[in-house]
């Protein structure tokens, strides 16, 4: 069971979202308090200390990253909650946090907590150094620096720029990095595309994702290939080749 | 009444400790039956003293689970004729009775306050056996009210108060309850340590509801430490217990359920699926209602999880129906109490807290109102500011005239949705339908921040236009109750992130496929989307329905061009001549065919 706190300072969004719960996740997520604001959200995590709270990002007396910001010790799980805010969901997608767009989507919660179930407490273990990333990024005027990386074993950080390129390996993501570094992700590598094709990446292949700051070279042929800066090699498929070529002359 | 709706979590870890000792005396019915009869014939010959409390007291428990009715009418023939003989031990043990009833219906309250009562009798007796036990079933009611401090007082006392009297064979259930209560205050470790000592005394008796319902929390803690094997374990250990015996079969339906979703956290997601259409089969078999409910909540978060939308909705679905129809009995059972109690005790009392009570009902109601008010309000302050905002930018920017056309062009569709929408929503909420409103608020939601981010730019990425496109067959889809089936067939080599059109640029034609070709069929229809290249600066996208084709939709329309209209805004849109065709399907239905050039 998980136990779950909201902080909200809108009744009517605590309400939906506790409504939600209780008639779809009762099984999985228990809501043992509420809370409207900063100050009261502090108080209430204090005296229930739960596994989890749903945070609002935009609320009248600050940001729920003030709250974090003053809270010191973080030892739960965060999932954000927000009505608009482009700006801070490539953030969370960055540093590895749920989120949830009002209105609420049932499908979307059960996602989130599908992601939770039987891994809190490796989540909760790694949280402020998740967070730490998050407000690094969130705090760069948009410039996403840093990636959360989520493998087997939990995560790593890394540095946008140190990222030479990305293999897909069916479910798998092997991600190639500066001094012969490897990680392997989890994820699929459809996910990292869209995440990371804003910030310098390009998907050449089907099963290639590259960082264009790390680009060498380009051999001529069906649809060519790059050299990298670790000295690989890696094909370009035919029908990406222009956009490629697009993003250098 | 409303403590009824005690939370199904605590039920689903509770039933072990009171459905089962349930359904253990069901399977014994007939015996009862026999010994009830006996039991019956020997309460009419005998004589109001002492021996005919005992003998009420010996009905009461026959009938407790099977009618529990008959059972709090003996419990209440014993108190009075205890008090009539001033027989302390009756009294006690018959407001422990009423207690028993009270809890099983729900009514915890009550069932506190006779248990309270029973205590106070047993204390001044000094009767130290009949004070351990009715300390625990208070204990149990603090649990069941989530009140899991006063909780732990109570079993703790009771836990001492039998150890001192050496009592080692109901001491299990303070044990495995006191489990239950640091399990629910997330203290793992002394959840364990007292899971681990009544599991001990369970398999030492033979006590299989206890080793069960142990062996669970044991298995529910390692989940939620991530310690997979461990959990899987401990679950396949519970299912071994409850198959010894064809009673257990809701034990195990729940057990098959909580496999799935260890299975699930690992990611092993056919397994999870395995299990859990187990789990679906036998709760069908047994007819529970809240175990299919929870086997088709499994099925619909795992099949999401796999990607598989279609068997996740569909598993929704039948979800979103059973769910119904318990909410209609509920409801149903709860108008045949009312109408119970008002006309058995027309008293004054009772018509003041019944009034009192369908306060609180209209309370919730007008609550409802207003929730639906207010977002049916905000929904039209979004669509407001939505409107504004378009026109505010459009007198803005006359500078550039083909962006504006484009503009123009779109903002001519948008009202379609938003409209259309907004009624679908109205509907649902008019029927009642929560789950499937709240869903299609969620994707309307969405879709209105989608137009609202797109609403300044000429293109957007192919990425952005189909899930814009996606959203809006999903939103068709909820509204006309599945009419419509659609797939997309998407080339993997086209880069739909870096590939930009102008938005809406497709939506057009699979809106006419839908209103035009496929509804006025009235059966099921199919949709279905296909981009691939067709050189590498042409992309070709095609919207093939199975609808009444071409011809007999100009027929139903009369003879006007509306279609060929919407094909030239969009050729103007795609600066290219000639670059829509629609023809008819020999096998009936429409094919469109669009060709998307790319501007390098």
């Amino acid at each position: 069971m998980i136990k779950a706190i909201i902080i909200d300072d809108e009744k009517d969004a605590r309400f939906l979202l506790k409504n939600l719960i209780e008639r779809h996740f009762a099984n999985s997520v228990q809501i043992v308090a509420e809370a409207d604001g900063i100050e009261s959200g502090i108080k209430t995590i204090a005296g229930y200390s739960p596994d989890l709270v749903f945070l609002d990002i935009q609320m009248r007396m600050g940001t729920g990253f003030d709250l974090l910001k003053k809270i010191g010790k973080v030892d739960f799980e965060v999932i954000f909650v927000t009505a608009y805010n482009q700006y801070a969901l490539d953030a969370f997608k960055f540093s590895a946090f749920g989120y949830l767009l009002k209105p609420i989507k049932t499908s979307e919660l059960r996602d989130v907590i599908c992601k939770l179930e039987g891994h809190l407490t490796k989540l909760k273990e790694g949280v402020e150094k998740r967070l730490k990333v998050l407000i690094e990024n969130y705090g760069n005027e948009g410039e996403i620096r840093k990636l959360i990386i989520t493998n087997v074993e939990g995560f790593q950080v890394e540095k946008i720029d140190s990222i030479i390129r990305l293999e897909g390996d069916r479910n798998y993501t092997h991600f190639i990095i500066e001094n012969k570094k490897r990680i392997t992700s989890s994820k699929n590598i459809g996910e990292y595309e869209e995440l990371l094709n804003k910030y310098g990446f390009l998907r050449i292949h089907q099963s290639t994702i590259i960082s264009l700051r790390h680009v060498t070279g380009y051999t001529r042929g069906d649809g060519g290939s790059v050299e990298m800066t670790d000295g690989a090699s890696v094909k370009v498929s035919r029908y990406r080749k222009a956009e490629f070529l697009k993003r250098f002359l | 009444m409303h403590q009824k709706k005690a939370t199904y979590s605590i039920r689903v870890l509770l039933w072990f400790c009171f459905l089962f000792t349930g359904m253990f005396v069901q399977a014994s019915l007939t015996a009862q039956v026999n010994r009830t009869d006996s039991l019956l014939k020997a309460l009419q010959s005998s004589k109001n003293d002492t021996n005919k409390v005992i003998l009420l007291c010996d009905l009461f428990r026959e009938s407790l689970y099977s009618n529990t009715k008959e059972a709090e009418k003996y419990a209440k023939q014993g108190l009075i004729l205890s008090i009539q003989l001033d027989y302390l031990k009756g009294i006690g043990m018959s407001y422990g009775n009423i207690g028993n009833c009270a809890q099983i219906n729900g009514d915890y309250p009550k069932a506190l306050e006779n248990y309270i009562r029973a205590l106070q009798i047993f204390k001044k007796m000094g009767n130290r056996k009949g004070i351990a036990k009715f300390t625990g079933n208070i204990g149990d009611i603090y649990l069941m009210q989530k009140k899991y401090d006063d909780a732990l007082k109570y079993h703790k006392e009771a836990l001492q108060l039998k150890k001192n009297l050496g009592d080692k064979v109901t001491i299990v259930y303070n044990y495995q309850s006191l489990g239950t209560i640091y399990h629910y205050k997330n203290d793992k470790q002394n959840a364990l340590e007292n899971y681990k000592l009544a599991l001990e005394i369970a398999v030492e008796t033979g006590e299989k509801n206890v080793q069960g319902s142990v062996n669970n929390g044991i298995a529910a803690i390692y989940f939620e430490e991530g310690n997979f094997e461990e959990a899987l374990k401990g679950y396949q250990n519970v299912l071994k217990i409850f198959s010894s015996n064809n009673k257990y079969k809701r034990g195990i339906s729940a057990v098959l359920h909580n496999i799935a979703r260890v299975y699930r956290a690992m990611g092993k997601y056919p397994d999870a699926i395995k299990e859990l259409n187990t789990s679906l089969s036998i709760a069908l078999e047994i007819g529970s209602v809240e175990d299919i409910m929870q086997a088709y909540s499994g099925l619909n978060m795992t099949y999401y999880q796999t990607g598989d939308i279609k068997n996740a909705y569909s598993a929704l679905k039948s979800y979103i129906i059973y769910k119904d129809s318990l909410f209609n009995e509920n409801t149903q059972n709860y108008i045949n109490e009312l109408q119970e109690k008002y006309e058995a005790e027309k008293r004054d009392q009772m018509i003041l807290n019944l009034t009192v009570e369908r306060d609180s009902l209209q309370a919730k109601a007008n609550l409802r109102n207003l929730l639906l008010g207010s977002s049916v309000g905000l929904l039209v302050l979004i669509v407001f500011i939505l409107v504004l905002y378009i026109r505010n930018r459009k007198t803005k920017e006359l500078k550039r005239r083909i962006e504006l056309e484009q503009r123009a062009l779109r903002v001519q569709m948008n009202p379609h949705f938003i409209f259309n929408s907004l009624n679908s929503i109205q509907r649902m909420f008019i029927e009642g339908n929560q789950d499937l409103a709240n869903d299609y608020m969620g994707d309307f939601g969405e879709l209105l921040r989608k137009i609202l981010e797109n609403s300044g730019k000429s293109v957007i990425s192919l990425k952005d236009e189909l899930d814009t496109l996606k959203l809006y067959l999903d939103l068709e889809i909820i509204r006309t109750d599945d009419m419509i089936e659609y797939s997309f067939d998407i080339d993997p080599e086209i880069d739909q992130l870096n590939i930009f059109v102008p938005p809406l640029i497709i939506q057009p034609f699979v809106e006419n496929a839908i209103w035009h070709g496929i509804l006025p069929k009235e059966e099921k229809g199919t949709i279905k989307i296909e981009l691939k290249w067709l050189s590498t600066d042409m992309l070709l996208c095609t919207v093939t329905d199975n609808g009444i084709g071409i011809e007999q939709s100009m027929l139903n329309k009369g003879p006007n061009k509306h279609k060929s209209k919407g094909m030239k805004i969009t050729e103007e849109r795609l600066r290219v001549a000639n670059s829509v065709k629609a023809e008819e399907l020999k096998t009936g239905g429409t094919k469109v065919t669009i060709l998307i050039p790319l501007n390098k």
